[in-house]
């Protein structure tokens, strides 16, 4: 990285007029939300919200503040509210260095795109919540009994064998096998209190349909593999703070071609008022045929990359609730 | 119940889609069968300032210009050979607008010869602008720009990955597809820099100990699923020895005794490869016998990683040119979706 661009000596001005106009961009692609002209009938008394962002002097929203004009990239706004402290920071993916330090502790290839420096925290005195690669991908599984294979494997295997079979200088060896689809069961890291499991507890749907005025979104990816050109693996995270309660759903995706399609989706549901904290852990998963036959169009495959429509169509495998109450 | 969008690729904004039939300017005056050179390079010529504005060739200027690159890539070898001074790239993947950074940064073609790797469609969002620009370039300027085939240049890639799905968003129909993965197939899969840097997209086989090996190669056809055109366009190189099986159940990846043993039996100074991402955009395994070069800055309009170029100049000094995003009103290189009430 010492000799980024060696050749021009114009280029300096070029960087710093590049990054005002990336800030420039950036800032006024944030502007909030405007809150909706359907306001919701009950008036409580809102927590107090705090942060180091600006907000709007007419409507009081929130104003995310844009990202240090660098290049590349860094990103990290947060807010509060009340006791509830929520942080992001987005930055590019990892470097060679880091992506060594990372595999001498996964002691597995990490994904194409590794985003290692990303995070999400939701903090709380007697609670924190992290979300973030690194301990997503220690829990993919490095030896798995039932290993995915691509659809065309045993005739691409079958025909090396075949091949090399009198040619003994050629050594094939599959390498130490992991899940190469990056399937994690992660579901956030917690410290402090404990979760207790409850199936019953659902988070509530209703009030999170209600236009609420968003004071706080971001969305990131954790890490993204196109598995060789064979499909895709994406771990990808939303939140959206709202005056009484924040949703955050991290999803993985993971589509083998001609094999199979899994969602893992972890809702994490705080409610403000209550102090109360619920999370969801849902998996869906199909035969990759079975939901092709679903398709219709000039480009069904295209429906198969639309992850919100391979949600709404995959049986769900595993639901498993928990929460956890705040109060002193 | 409404549940989440995909977040992919969906931020950067899409521009409005220029009218594809009819709009050049008096291009259609020149027939395809016309012989005369001045008169094809005047075609060229404007089909290459128009593309260089990021506007779409219509579908009967692509089908004339498959037509004539057809005719000069055929001609060219399964190990292609290319002379000094020349800076190879690597993966493009419809970033049209940052491979005309790439053309300022590394100096405009004819003035600088260039060299590509492959990968030029899908997953970014100009595939149809970038790949006509590039085989525009080609056939003007065949011995200035040499341009390899990758992965993706492949029917069944390019269904999956986006270039599919760009055509017929902007024509309308897989035609302009079907023209430009019909070409794919004539394109040359290696390239030999002076007899000394051996480039190509993926990486080495098993079953290819010699360049000449390459040679005997039918390359013309739909990248297979397996053997050693499949490997040349897939493989990997890793910090373990030998051949390697992905866990996947297929592709390779070689150690570096692999391509110590290769490099030496060719008399080969290195292997100059694309195909991986690296943050850095140039990336050296197997301790500088094998390079990986990504042109692809800020990838998939995500993924903050600069890019690189590689110039090797007459006495095979190698210099690197790494390079970020350009820059461009109304696109934020930072994208932040507007908020939305996800469940």
């Amino acid at each position: 990285m010492s000799d980024r661009v060696p050749k021009y000596n114009s280029i300096d001005s070029f960087q710093i007029d590049a990054a005002r106009q990336m800030h420039r961009l950036t800032t006024s692609s944030r502007v909030p939300m405007r809150p909706p002209v359907r306001r919701t009938p009950e008036q409580k008394a809102k927590l107090p919200v705090s942060t180091d962002s600006p907000s709007c002097a007419s409507c009081g929203t929130v104003i995310t503040p844009g990202p240090v004009a660098t290049l590349p990239i860094k990103d990290t706004p947060s807010i509060k509210v009340g006791e509830f402290k929520i942080y992001t920071a987005r930055h590019p993916i990892l470097n060679a260095t880091e992506i060594d330090e990372f595999e001498s502790i996964l002691n597995l290839p990490v994904p194409e795109m590794i985003f290692g420096n990303n995070r999400v925290r939701i903090s709380h005195p007697k609670l924190e919540i992290d979300f973030c690669a690194l301990d997503a991908l220690k829990l993919v599984e490095s030896n798995p009994s039932n290993l995915i294979q691509v659809s065309y494997a045993s005739e691409w295997v079958k025909s090396r064998q075949h091949k090399h079979h009198n040619n003994s200088d050629v050594v094939l060896e599959m390498y130490k096998p992991f899940d190469w689809t990056y399937t994690t069961p992660y579901k956030g890291t917690v410290t402090g209190t404990t979760l207790t499991r409850d199936d019953e507890m659902k988070i509530p749907l209703e009030k999170l349909q209600r236009q609420d005025p968003i004071l706080f979104f971001d969305e990131m990816v954790l890490y993204e593999d196109e598995l060789g050109d064979n499909g895709i693996s994406v771990l990808s995270i939303k939140i959206r703070v709202m005056h009484s309660c924040l949703l955050l759903l991290q999803r993985l995706f993971v589509r083998v071609d001609n094999v199979l399609l899994r969602i893992c989706d972890t809702r994490v549901y705080i409610d403000f008022e209550d102090d109360l904290v619920i999370r969801e852990f849902k998996q869906q998963e199909l035969e990759y045929d079975k939901l092709f036959r679903l398709c219709t169009g000039n480009d069904p495959r295209k429906m198969m990359r639309d992850i919100n429509w391979c949600s709404q169509r995959l049986p769900v495998v595993k639901v498993e609730r928990e929460f956890a109450k705040l109060t002193t | 119940m409404d549940l989440d969008s995909d977040i992919q690729m969906e931020d950067a904004v899409e521009q409005t889609q220029p009218e594809t039939t009819g709009k050049e300017t008096s291009l259609s005056q020149f027939p395809i069968n016309t012989t005369d050179p001045t008169t094809q390079r005047n075609t060229l010529d404007g089909w290459i300032e128009q593309l260089s504005q990021c506007k779409p060739l219509s579908e009967d200027s692509v089908k004339q210009l498959c037509a004539m690159a057809v005719e000069v890539v055929k001609g060219e070898e399964n190990v292609q050979p290319v002379q000094v001074p020349v800076t190879i790239c690597g993966d493009i993947h419809g970033q049209f607008h940052d491979l005309m950074e790439l053309f300022k940064i590394g100096g405009p073609c004819p003035d600088t010869n260039y060299l590509f790797m492959g990968d030029y469609v899908d997953r970014g969002y100009y595939s149809v602008e970038t790949v006509s620009y590039l085989v525009a370039m080609k056939v003007r300027y065949p011995r200035r720009i040499t341009i390899l085939r990758g992965n993706h240049e492949s029917r069944q890639i390019t269904q999956v990955y986006g270039f599919y799905d760009e055509c017929f968003r902007k024509y309308g129909s897989a035609n302009v597809w079907k023209m430009f993965t019909d070409l794919f197939d004539y394109f040359p899969i290696t390239a030999l820099v002076d007899n000394s840097i051996f480039c190509l997209h993926g990486g080495l086989s098993p079953m290819i100990e010699s360049i000449d090996q390459v040679r005997e190669l039918n390359r013309i056809q739909e990248v297979p699923h397996e053997g050693p055109m499949c490997d040349l366009l897939w493989s990997d190189p890793d910090d373990r020895g030998g051949w390697g099986i992905s866990p996947r159940g297929a592709g390779f990846t070689f150690g570096q005794d692999i391509s110590e043993q290769f490099n030496h039996t060719n008399g080969l100074s290195l292997i100059a490869r694309a195909h991986q991402l690296v943050m850095e955009g140039y990336s050296w395994s197997h301790q500088d016998l094998v390079v990986t070069i990504f042109s692809a800055p800020n990838y998939c309009y995500r993924c903050g990683n600069q890019a690189a170029i590689m110039e090797v100049d007459e006495n095979h000094n190698r210099d690197f040119l790494q390079y970020d995003p350009s820059v461009r009103p109304g696109e934020p290189t930072v994208t932040r979706k507007t908020p939305d009430y996800f469940l």
